[in-house]
């Protein structure tokens, strides 16, 4: 089983509703299968909307996960498979404070819980789905509970700003988690994102998102 | 219409969704949208369905994955726009 984490963040302020609403666009990543999802009685109070965006964050989320161990892998979202979605117990989204919240492990009170196929592998997923924002954390075994994440709003949507307010988001909780004021984080040619120590290369698994003026982190440690 | 005018064409597709206008100035077929135009991921369906609109041309899935740097846009364009022909 390999050691990973992905994640991502969609700033809801950010997106078109009109256009996400447009059979046009859904199904440019969304099968019909997966769309049938949206028909369980349970998601009723889902905006389609956020529907859509929450199977868009899986799928991203997926992808980051697996790329770390396949550098060359392409972001293909048709061929990541949404199987089952299952709401969380408290389907009052307004509870669930805009950011900046950090947590370790997931409250089924509060996320989504999807199970996906890819490349015959199964992988699990996390999601909160607010007013604001949709977070998704994912995992290759539906146990989460040493899966550090958190969110945080941001004064600006500039990448090179979002670049930065993750990392030092990120940072801020690794240093006291890993016990190290060392810590730096560098993007391989790829994109995946790997925590230093110093000089040296943790086995930490780190997952950085931003989106509009959302930013986000995951990370797995179980020290 | 040639691979260069394309090219000078989907500029103007991805321009909304990027700050970088100096990198966008000077794609070239290897430029990666994410990477390189720093587009956010979230817009990548956008430029998809405003390919289609610019083009007149319908993008299904497997195209779709190939749109990730400027050549594979081209590849896709160009393919599709050739289809009506």
């Amino acid at each position: 089983m390999i050691i990973s984490a992905g994640n991502d963040i969609v700033d809801l302020q950010a997106i078109d509703t009109a256009r996400t609403n447009n059979p046009r666009f859904y199904t440019k990543f969304i099968t019909g299968a997966e769309a049938a999802l949206y028909n369980q009685p349970q998601l009723a109070h889902l905006p389609f909307e956020c529907f859509v965006w929450m199977l868009w964050s899986v799928k991203e989320s997926v992808y980051k996960f697996q790329q770390r161990h396949n550098p060359g892998l392409v972001f293909s979202p048709s061929k990541i498979v949404v199987e089952s979605i299952k709401p969380p117990l408290s389907t009052r989204m307004a509870d669930v404070a805009n950011g900046p919240i950090e947590g370790k492990g997931f409250d089924a009170q509060l996320f989504y819980n999807s199970t996906i196929v890819f490349d015959l592998h199964t992988l699990y997923s996390q999601s909160i789905v607010n007013d604001s924002f949709i977070v998704t954390l994912v995992n290759n075994s539906n146990k989460f509970e040493n899966m550090y994440w958190g969110v945080k709003p941001i004064d600006n949507s500039g990448p090179a700003y979002q670049s930065t307010e993750v990392r030092a988001f990120i940072l801020e909780k690794l240093r006291p988690v890993l016990a190290s004021t060392h810590l730096n984080i560098i993007k391989k040619t790829s994109g995946c994102p790997v925590l230093y120590d110093g000089t040296i290369e943790t086995t930490v698994p780190v997952s950085l998102a931003h989106h509009g003026r959302y930013v986000a982190y995951a990370f797995l440690f179980s020290g | 219409m040639t691979r260069q005018e394309i090219l000078t064409e989907l500029k103007k597709v991805l321009s909304p969704y990027t700050l970088d206008k100096e990198a966008l100035a000077s794609i070239d077929e290897n430029t990666d949208l994410i990477k390189d135009l720093k587009i956010n991921s979230a817009n990548l369906v956008d430029i998809i369905i405003d390919a289609e609109t610019k083009y007149n041309i319908e993008i299904d899935y497997d195209a779709a994955d190939k749109m990730v740097n400027v050549g594979g846009c081209i590849d896709v364009i160009e393919e599709k726009t050739n289809q009506q022909t």
